[in-house]
């Protein structure tokens, strides 16, 4: 049996993922890259749950119970940081309640946290903190749990074809026969007997080629970077979910997040200052200081969520749960099946959730492994402390990257980036850019470097106040008068 | 005696406006809260006569007055044994960056290669060295201009380890082994080359002896050996900043390290650490955005704390170029004056024309207190 | 414990590292910007193994001055000092040579055979200075001052309480002639705790600092100021104690050749001219002073109290660098270092330097009287040669 994913994210691999462990073959297509979706551009939330207890309840428990799973599951991509939530006086005390009394009904473990032994772990907290508790928040590492489920899914014998356009379907008699798609070697059909739309925001234009409608309805969302890791846990706001209530760490970063704004366009946006300005005035309830954080750069990420009656409204009332929609039930097209909604935290959840559904409909008798299975492929773990003659020339000294750890030249960029983390860190390019574009292109190198600086740019702009605009005007001088380039 | 001049800020126009006063007799005092920023700078000065390029500078000037305070700084540099090449003012001088791409130039130290028409060049790479990048150098190079760019590369020294940067270069090519080294390797990657075309090499050769360097391995080579200059840290920059301010000591200005917190109109300068200094004139060289005389708040405004003012609003990140004070005579005293990029409206990223500007605020405002003393007497 | 401001702000501009003198001696030292804010990032997500070399950092903090965007660089090093590993000998070494407050009550130990140090790590070649305590009386303060007169307190470094007491001597009479009265301090101030920083020792430098604290709280109190010989000690007083230990003095200190500056007539400069000799005086601004109030200070004492322009020696840091010169891992380092002094002095004459360790090690390296600017100041009042 074989099966084509469009779209390679959280869901499109955590449905591959499911399907390859019952036995089923999976090419996932990728008009893109991995990760260059939502998957790409989160906030790094392994939720306990704690922030929907009140409000959406069935997504906490499912985000529970995921939460201790990946854990045990994929344990190198997963960080069990645990988290707080802090209650500022003020704060509505019916709400607190109810989350305590949703806390118990649902087994989230949570427990009182000492204020005294909290201001020593967080002296950065708002002075009026009244309460806090304690919740098992992680942080999931996304490109690493994506480059992982890769190497797991080709390890048994499933494949990922990336910059490969699905364009439509092969339907035989009202069934699903293939794929047409369009990639680097030109135009083919991929033979499946199923396929799968995992296409996050782009799942309605997906649907859309298939002559059918799906309401998905984007929001994006803004995420402020700062450059050091100065807090260890998660901390949340104990309040109705609203914006900026969300400090995050993640690797050597605090990702403080977010907005909520519906839009139609399944892209992410350019990021605008002025809703910067409102993040950050709203992240000073919980950090006073925040302005004198180190901010590295913004972005924008976009919530594919779903409403079944399609309606329109505030987009955090829409439902976080997510939908498996079988095609061939509701509109005829038997073979095609469609994945919405849904969160990071839940992607295995889906991909089994989805695999349920395709095995019965396709009459294959092969249960789910992927509650027991770990998230492993054959690759050993890079090491990274090399011997010191082996590694060259230091290329990019914030984020250590040598030049013996410069992947193959065939990869984009993009790829060479998240592999990396070159260019990510406090410099953001400034002096390692044309070091490592310089090795990996010679012959491309200056539109390469060009593209690089203009991806840069996008989420430098947007927070460019304090040492950062500092760290602009010198990456401008650099660049113009440094090395020669025109002003952008 | 003719006054005392208190200078705040320690980068190029900070130490040129020092200078200057020290000429004319003034008690320096350089209040500053580093060691300087000279080190981001490559070591050339640009000055870009694109046609009525400077109707457009926001201190209109003629150009005579210009090219006079360019002279000032040839003869101040060698004074502290740094040779300047100036080139003509018809005509658009170009430099040869790290990536490749050229560069507009108008003062050169004599280190640096600079060539009015594009030329056919051997390009040196120094494996080891993390920004030489020599083969994407030379094939920008070659796309930009037509002309034909060979590629050499060196072996690494024994004794280099990762942490060698360019002053770790430079350093070593101080000692014997070190000029042993690149001769060594430069003769046998040039074996092979065309006589008669210039040799660029990275901007590494030596701190102290750079000059006597070049002219060994020029004689060597029978070839011209020039160097391009790398980013921050610059070694041409680091050259230039160490002798100057040596000179500056040897003739009697005094530096002091202080964070300055305010300046008043009546050239009253405090630091934060509660001390005062009163003089008779102020430059105020901060530096603009980059050299932390302004700061962006989060909402976009521009301000300058030490004469706590608003001096700009942040629409669009290509404003940070622009910020900066109206007026030389920033306080309206006539004695608090501000140079170099302190002073707001040009942009030397796009127009090319930093080098001009320093100069230029700098010997402005030294007429400015010149005249005014002149007033009082 | 000390919280940093500005950690995260590096630009990566590298400053830093052009003002670094290990970094341009010592071709294995990675440099002050992956030793600190580099490092530190990696730190704080988790990554606590530290570089090789890291001791080799000297503390001059000339890193943390060069900053444009006032990352505490030199700080950082510290605090990433603490997580290197050392022998237990080493260690041993370390805590005894950071309370030097100990030798300085003790001085004839330096006397002992120099091999005696070597399996501590004790360099046999480093110049040991002589003993010159300071007297007796001074420390249990027989000495009455005067009523009538403001009041000040010289902060007796332990360099000066156990080797250097003509510096003593000779900062009280000039205060004297200056129409102040100079008290001692209690004898439990006895440590500002820098050379437990610079060791990267940040919980005995703590504890030291916060005994000599209480003692100056209480000695202090109705003082004009307290003023420093040393200029390390005077950065670590004024900056460090508040910024990073909570330590905060209501008495101002002052340095010596500032509080001359400050409060002396031009009648007691003529009279220093007239004395003077004709001896050419060459000065030496230490790191850390250069860090602190920056080498205007001293050229300005220089010029006013002599008839010549003072020659400044052109190194940034001769290679002492308090206790550092002393063990022998940085033996190398501290020649190095000091090479360049013995370059840049052109003939003969005497050096002016306010620091102990720096003076001796000056004078080794240039065969050069080295004196403490009190001292001089003090022989030139008298008439009497210092070269003696």
């Amino acid at each position: 049996m074989k099966v084509v994913v469009i779209g390679a994210g959280a869901t499109g691999l955590g449905v591959a993922w499911d399907l390859t462990l019952r036995g089923i073959e999976v090419v996932v297509v990728e008009a893109n890259e991995i990760g260059s979706g939502t998957s790409g551009r989160f906030h790094g939330l392994l939720h306990s749950g704690g922030r929907y207890l009140v409000t959406d309840p069935n997504a906490a428990k499912e985000c529970y119970l995921e939460n201790q799973l990946l854990r045990q599951l994929a344990p190198d991509a997963v960080v069990p940081t645990g988290g707080y939530f802090v209650k500022k006086y003020g704060d509505d005390d019916g709400f607190e309640q109810r989350w305590l009394d949703q806390a118990d009904e649902i087994e989230v473990p949570i427990h009182a946290a000492d204020l005294k032994e909290l201001r020593q772990e967080l002296p950065m907290l708002a002075p009026d903190i009244e309460r806090a508790y304690w919740v098992p928040d992680g942080v999931l590492e996304g490109f690493k749990m994506l480059a992982t489920l890769v190497d797991a899914l080709e390890s048994r014998g499933s494949s990922l074809r990336d910059h490969t356009r699905a364009i439509g379907l092969r339907v035989v008699g009202g069934r699903v026969t293939g794929v047409k798609v369009e990639g680097r070697g030109g135009s083919q059909v991929l033979d499946c007997d199923a396929v799968v739309n995992t296409a996050g925001p782009w799942a309605g234009l997906v649907a859309r080629d298939w002559g059918l409608d799906i309401k998905v309805q984007p929001s994006y969302g803004l995420m402020l970077i700062f450059a050091n890791r100065r807090l260890d846990v998660v901390v949340n706001r104990l309040k109705s979910p609203s914006d900026g209530d969300i400090f995050v760490p993640h690797q050597e970063v605090v990702i403080l997040g977010t907005t909520d704004v519906a839009q139609p366009e399944p892209e992410a946006p350019e990021p605008d200052r002025s809703e910067a300005i409102r993040l950050m005035g709203l992240g000073r309830e919980l950090i006073p200081d925040l302005e004198h954080w180190r901010v590295l750069r913004g972005f924008n990420g976009v919530r594919p969520l779903y409403e079944p009656s399609g309606l329109t409204g505030d987009s955090r009332t829409v439902s976080r749960d997510f939908a498996v929609l079988d095609h061939g039930d509701s509109d005829g097209l038997a073979g095609a099946f469609s994945v919405l909604g849904g969160k990071w935290t839940t992607f295995r959840l889906m991909g089994e959730a989805l695999g349920d559904q395709l095995v019965k409909t396709m009459q294959v008798d092969a249960p789910s492994q992927s509650r027991l299975t770990p998230i492993r492929g054959k690759q050993a773990t890079a090491s990274h402390r090399r011997d010191p003659q082996e590694r060259g020339a230091l290329l990019c000294e914030c984020e250590q990257v040598y030049e013996a750890d410069l992947g193959s030249a065939t990869g984009s960029q993009t790829q060479e980036r998240f592999a990396t983390w070159f260019s990510m860190g406090p410099c953001q390019g400034t002096f390692c850019a044309h070091r490592v574009l310089g090795r990996r292109s010679p012959a491309s190198f200056a539109e390469e470097l060009l593209a690089l600086r203009r991806e840069r740019e996008h989420g430098l702009d947007v927070v460019g106040w304090g040492t950062n605009a500092r760290l602009i005007a010198l990456e401008q001088a650099s660049a113009t008068q440094a090395l020669g380039e025109e002003l952008r | 005696m003719t006054g005392n001049a208190i200078v705040i800020g320690r980068g190029p126009a900070g130490l040129l406006g020092a200078s200057l006063l020290r000429q004319r007799g003034y008690e320096v005092t350089v209040i500053a809260d580093g060691q300087g920023t000279l080190a981001m700078w490559a070591g050339d000065f640009s000055f870009i006569r694109a046609p009525g390029a400077f109707e457009t500078f926001p201190i209109q000037r003629s150009l005579t007055h210009w090219l006079g305070a360019f002279g000032d700084v040839v003869g101040l540099f060698a004074n502290f044994g740094v040779a300047l090449e100036r080139f003509d003012e018809k005509v658009v001088a170009r430099t040869v960056t790290a990536t490749g791409n050229l560069r507009p130039t108008f003062l050169v130290p004599s280190w640096q290669y600079a060539s009015l028409e594009p030329e056919d060049l051997i390009i040196v790479g120094v494996d080891g060295l993390a920004d030489s990048i020599v083969e994407a150098q030379a094939a920008n190079y070659r796309a930009q201009t037509g002309r034909q760019a060979i590629e050499v590369r060196l072996a690494r020294p024994s004794g280099w380890d990762e942490s060698w940067g360019a002053i770790r270069f430079a350093s070593y090519l101080d000692t014997d082994a070190g000029l042993t080294w690149l001769r060594q390797e430069l003769i046998k990657g040039l074996r092979s080359c065309p006589r008669d075309l210039a040799v660029i090499v990275p901007q590494i050769v030596g701190l102290e002896r750079t000059t006597y360097l070049l002219g060994r391995l020029s004689e060597d080579a029978g070839r011209t050996v020039r160097e391009f200059p790398l980013l921050s840290p610059s070694v041409g920059g680091v050259r230039i900043r160490d002798r100057w301010e040596q000179l500056l000591r040897r003739d009697g200005v005094h530096f002091i390290s202080g964070h300055v917190v305010k300046v008043t109109p009546a050239a009253t300068v405090t630091t934060a650490d509660g001390r005062s200094f009163a003089g008779d004139y102020v430059l105020l060289a901060t530096g603009g955005v980059l050299g932390g005389g302004a700061r962006v708040t989060v909402d976009g405004a521009i301000i300058d704390e030490l004469v706590n003012r608003e001096i700009g609003q942040m629409h669009s990140i290509n404003d940070l170029d622009r910020v900066g004070h109206d007026e030389i005579d920033c306080l309206g005293s006539g004695r608090v004056l501000a140079i170099g990029r302190a002073l707001g409206g040009w942009n030397p990223n796009r127009d090319h024309n930093g080098g001009a500007m320093v100069v230029g605020s700098v010997r402005m405002a030294l007429g400015m207190i010149e005249e005014d003393t002149r007033a009082a007497l | 414990m000390q919280r940093f401001d500005f950690e995260d702000a590096c630009i990566k501009c590298a400053i830093c590292v052009t003002a670094c003198p290990v970094y341009r001696v010592d071709q294995q030292f990675p440099g002050p910007k992956a030793l600190g804010p580099d490092w530190y990032r990696r730190f704080q997500a988790g990554d606590d193994e530290a570089m090789d070399h890291v001791n080799d950092c000297t503390f001059c903090q000339l890193c943390e001055d060069a900053c444009p965007v006032g990352v505490p660089i030199a700080h950082l090093i510290a605090e990433h000092k603490q997580h290197a590993p050392k022998s237990t000998r080493l260690m041993l070494r370390d805590y005894l040579l950071t309370h030097p407050q100990w030798l300085a009550m003790a001085p004839g130990l330096v006397k002992l055979p120099k091999p005696l140090g070597v399996p501590f790590g004790v360099s046999a070649t480093t110049q040991w200075p002589s003993p010159s305590p300071i007297k007796r009386s001074y420390r249990q303060r027989k000495v009455q001052p005067d009523k009538n007169k403001p009041r000040v307190g010289i902060f007796v470094d332990c360099f000066t309480r156990g080797f250097d007491s003509e510096t003593l001597t000779g900062a009280m009479a000039v205060l004297e002639r200056l129409g102040f009265a100079p008290v001692a301090l209690p004898a439990a101030s006895h440590c500002c705790g820098a050379a437990a920083y610079a060791s990267g020792l940040l919980g005995e430098a703590e504890r030291t600092a916060e005994v000599t604290y209480r003692a100056l709280r209480r000695g202090a109190a109705h003082l004009e100021a307290i003023v420093t010989l040393n200029a390390t000690c005077d950065d670590t007083l004024r900056i460090e104690w508040p910024r990073y230990f909570g330590l905060e003095l209501a008495t101002p200190i002052v340095p010596f050749v500032e509080f001359v500056l400050d409060h002396a007539s031009p009648g007691f400069f003529s009279q220093l001219r007239a004395n003077h000799q004709d001896e050419v005086l060459y000065t030496h601004a230490t790191c850390r002073s250069k860090v602190a109030r920056g080498e205007g200070s001293l050229m300005s004492l220089i010029e006013r109290a002599s008839e010549q322009m003072p020659r400044i020696l052109e190194i940034n840091c001769c290679g002492a660098a308090g206790s550092y010169a002393f063990k022998s891992e940085h033996t190398e380092v501290a020649k190095a270092l000091g090479r360049r002094a013995s370059e840049v002095i052109d003939g003969p004459g005497i050096i002016l330097t306010d620091s102990g360790t720096c003076a001796i090690h000056l004078e080794e390296l240039t065969g050069h009287r080295t004196l403490h600017p009190a001292r001089w100041m003090a022989a030139q009042l008298e008439h009497s040669a210092v070269l003696r």
